[in-house]
């Protein structure tokens, strides 16, 4: 609402100034400034002025010949690709990451951290106790790793009830005890199994700066 | 010849007033905009009445001016869709009213994407309260990211007695 009356302030604004100026540009004060070597000036200037109007219909004609193609090119790559349709992909934000997008970005940066050992080893110590006090029957932890601001839990489990008992149990720190950010993902979704991927955080860190 | 010359002097310093003039314009039409739209995102605020909680469960609520309160005498869990415009990390408020100290009450905010097959929380997973009561308390969560595209959801263990009111975060 706020932004609304801004843009609606902005506009008359705009308004505002176009009459200021084109006050300052009226007949008397054009009058007063046309000495011959001004006269000149303008016809110099009226004559740009033509060549570029000329110009932007030339632009014109050529933006409407693409806008005319547009639909034959659109067409053939929704008869291509079956999903997701353009209307969909026109409503999706610009920044939207995919699964695998986010799953390389995360695990590129986990691979680049270098380890600092005054935080990962108690860091890992800490996950280490914890998964193991609440590892639910049927899940089976693949690898535990902790760098200098994030931890990387991999784990497979049976199926996807004991996948939600694993993070609400094992993974999660519900009574506290985890101060950083943590997220948790699914790679295989549909299958049967669940491997799954966790990333916890370093308190400070955050995974924004990560994935943008 | 000095009268003409004055007068072509004169129109000058005023051309040159109009030519600075209409400069400060354009800059002042073109930096506007620009500052109105580089201002932060503004915040979103949402009744806790649009929230739901399990089926079995929906005779604990008492809906009053958009509040929601637990009637019941054991704690419910209560889902709250938040609607985002754009993706980050999340920063959340929810106001809360504990009648006694002995109210619990606990919030958690959750982001994930769109196939709802990540999810990520802030502290760790950890329920968030307040220890305020007898009067309106604001619980912080801080931290939840939202892909492009997801979903933030703010889950609250509600105790007997606990009135939540409103959340609010950046949109």
């Amino acid at each position: 609402m706020t932004r609304r009356m801004l843009l609606w302030g902005a506009a008359a604004l705009a308004v505002l100034l176009a009459v200021l100026l084109r006050a300052t540009t009226s007949p008397e004060a054009a009058g007063a400034a046309a000495s011959n070597g001004e006269l000149a000036k303008l016809h110099q200037e009226l004559a740009d002025l033509r060549e570029r109007v000329n110009t932007s219909d030339r632009s014109a004609a050529l933006a409407i010949k693409l806008a005319a193609a547009a639909p034959a090119v659109a067409d053939s790559a929704a008869a291509s690709e079956s999903e997701p349709s353009a209307a969909v992909e026109q409503a999706r934000p610009k920044f939207t990451l995919t699964r695998e997008e986010m799953r390389s970005r995360l695990n590129e940066r986990f691979t680049a951290e270098r380890a600092d050992l005054g935080w990962s080893k108690p860091a890992q110590a800490l996950i280490d106790r914890h998964l193991q006090a609440g590892l639910p029957d049927g899940s089976h932890l693949l690898s535990v790793d902790c760098r200098r601001t994030m931890c990387r839990v991999e784990a497979q489990h049976s199926n996807l009830e004991v996948y939600h008992r694993f993070v609400d149990k094992a993974l999660l720190f519900r009574g506290g005890g985890w101060n950083g950010p943590v997220m948790t993902g699914i790679l295989n979704p549909g299958d049967a199994q669940v491997n799954s991927v966790a990333y916890l955080l370093r308190d400070g860190a955050d995974f924004a700066s990560l994935l943008e | 010849m000095s009268r003409s010359a004055n007068s072509i002097s004169s129109s000058r310093t005023a051309s040159n007033i109009a030519t600075s003039f209409r400069r400060v314009c354009v800059l002042a039409a073109v930096a506007l905009p620009v500052g109105i739209l580089a201002q932060p995102v503004e915040a979103r605020s949402v009744a806790a009445a649009v929230g739901v909680v399990a089926p079995w469960d929906a005779g604990c609520l008492s809906y009053a001016y958009g509040t929601v309160t637990n009637v019941c005498n054991y704690t419910i869990s209560f889902d709250w869709p938040l609607p985002v415009d754009s993706g980050g990390n999340k920063r959340v408020g929810v106001d809360v009213l504990r009648p006694t100290s002995t109210s619990s009450i606990g919030c958690l905010a959750e982001g994930l994407n769109e196939e709802t097959t990540w999810v990520w929380w802030s502290n760790g997973g950890a329920y968030s309260s307040t220890t305020s009561f007898g009067a309106s308390a604001n619980i912080l969560m801080d931290g939840a990211y939202v892909p492009g595209g997801g979903q933030l959801l703010v889950n609250c263990q509600i105790g007997p007695g606990v009135r939540v009111q409103v959340a609010n975060w950046p949109g």
